[in-house]
């Protein structure tokens, strides 16, 4: 017996399309947030733990690497957002290689990195999740997935390579864009500091 | 009936995506963010392995890269193997520290069948099809058919105070070409040849080894093994060492005999010295006899 004739199908399918549609725009509610400090309109967050490898592909000393990477995790655990350590780097959540230019384009992970980048972090697998509100601006929630962060061997200094670890590790964790003020991490152009500000912090940590 | 059929098929899967599409975001998602160096036009001059004037062929969008098909008008500093050559962008934001200068390559910087003057680092790999070029920093100098330029962006007053125009460009290339070193192309030395015979001189190690495991999955053509050395033929290495190789070109647990390069003497990758991935045990007293 036929219920529902071809004509009968489309009507009714274009309806439930509309009711889906007014459903999503209408029926969302908009988690409040009391910070915005980006330039971005979207942000991120691991919902759960992630686990963080490092794998630094020379043995120059004078390449901070391991101190720049230690001081990121601190940061962002004083911050309230933790992070694990793996020895197990090839299934870390993120992976953070240090290395030369050459290096770092040899492991097949860097092939949009340009040669004056000093750091550089992928996104290679975030999801739309959520909406938030903001002052009635409306921004973009993203649940994180793996990414994979590259720090160059530069001959930077020690406090050069705390920052940009400790910057890249913000993106990795959800802090999408940049901060204006130039003492902040994530600000996005070079400077001397390397310890969290309340504006860095608080922009991540209150949704997390 | 069939018709009908389809037709339903077709709305429900346009349907479907109208119907993804409102309920994902709108931004225009770039893969990745990096922060670079800040270079004076004179030091982007001098830093790059060539400076070229060329016209865009073609765009080829890629997942994680577009290329640009150049066709070389004038080369002003560096060599050129051919006259057509690929230049590489990722989808991502740049950020230029002490210029306070961003720039995004979601969208093409170039245009099809407009003239560049381009300023490219070169990198050569075992792992490439062909050399890769790359800007080396925001230099996007496009000209008209006078030679002026007409949008320059992240140097534009540099350009219009210093250089004015491809003439102005060209006399600093050559007074920079005389006092600066020629520059290196990125990469590590590698042969083109599959013949062993020629490949044995081209490597700096040649290990027996025992695959571990993999240390590295990219998502390009090469994976990243941790290799057990279990001989070693040329070269000195630590017991253990990651090794570079073409995908799906050894198993885990197998023995096999690499030859190998690396960047540096500290540098702890080692990258192939030929296309040859990996050479089978047989070949050992071969390989011996090549070596001395």
């Amino acid at each position: 017996m036929r219920i529902l004739n071809y004509r009968g199908f489309v009507v009714f399918f274009v309806i439930f399309l509309i009711l889906l549609n007014l459903t999503v725009v209408y029926g969302t509610t908009y988690e409040q947030l009391d910070y915005w400090y980006s330039d971005s309109n979207s942000i991120g967050k691991w919902y759960s733990t992630p686990s963080v490898g490092s794998n630094k592909l020379n043995s120059n000393s004078s390449f901070y690497f391991s101190i720049g990477n230690s001081h990121a995790k601190s940061q962002w655990n004083s911050a309230g957002i933790s992070t694990s350590t793996t020895s197990n780097f090839s299934s870390a959540d993120i992976q953070v290689y240090g290395g030369t230019y050459t290096e770092l384009q040899n492991t097949g992970e860097f092939s949009s990195m340009s040669s004056t980048s000093t750091g550089i972090c992928y996104y290679d697998s975030r999801s739309f999740k959520l909406f938030y509100e903001h002052e009635s601006s409306v921004k973009s929630g993203y649940e994180m997935g793996a990414c994979h962060i590259g720090i160059k061997d530069r001959g930077a200094t020690l406090n050069e390579y705390k920052k940009t670890c400790t910057h890249e590790m913000g993106h990795s964790l959800g802090w999408f864009g940049h901060a204006s003020g130039s003492t902040n991490i994530m600000y996005a152009y070079s400077s001397s500091y390397t310890s969290l500000t309340s504006v860095d912090k608080n922009h991540l940590s209150q949704i997390y | 009936m069939k018709n009908k059929f389809r037709c339903s098929l077709v709305i429900l899967l346009l349907g479907i995506m109208f119907t993804q599409a409102g309920c994902s975001s709108n931004d225009q998602a770039a893969l990745f963010s990096a922060e670079q160096e800040f270079l004076t036009l004179d030091e982007a001059l001098t830093q790059a392995y060539c400076v070229a004037v060329a016209s865009v062929d073609s765009i080829i969008e890629g997942d994680e890269t577009r290329k640009y098909k150049f066709s070389l008008e004038e080369s002003l500093k560096g060599e050129f193997g051919e006259e057509v050559f690929y230049v590489t962008e990722g989808y991502g934001e740049f950020y230029v520290e002490e210029m306070d200068h961003a720039y995004t390559t979601t969208e093409s910087q170039f245009e099809k069948g407009k003239r560049y003057l381009l300023v490219l680092s070169k990198m050569s790999s075992v792992y490439f099809e062909e050399d890769k070029y790359m800007n080396v920093a925001d230099v996007c100098i496009e000209l008209d058919e006078n030679n002026k330029i007409i949008q320059s962006k992240m140097y534009k007053k540099q350009l219009e105070n210093s250089y004015r125009d491809l003439d102005g460009m060209k006399k600093r290339i050559v007074e920079i070409n005389d006092i600066a070193e020629p520059v290196k192309a990125f990469g590590v030395p590698f042969t083109d040849s599959e013949d062993l015979t020629e490949i044995v001189p081209a490597s700096q190690y040649i290990v027996q080894v025992s695959i571990e495991s993999i240390s590295i999955e990219s998502s390009s053509n090469r994976d990243t093994y941790n290799c057990r050395v279990t001989d070693t033929l040329k070269g000195e290495t630590a017991e253990t060492i990651q090794a570079v190789l073409f995908k799906d070109t050894v198993e885990i647990g197998g023995d096999y005999i690499l030859l190998l390069n690396k960047e540096s003497d500290v540098s702890l990758l080692y990258t192939l010295s030929s296309k040859v991935s990996a050479v089978s045990l047989s070949e050992k007293d071969r390989l011996l006899s090549l070596i001395e």
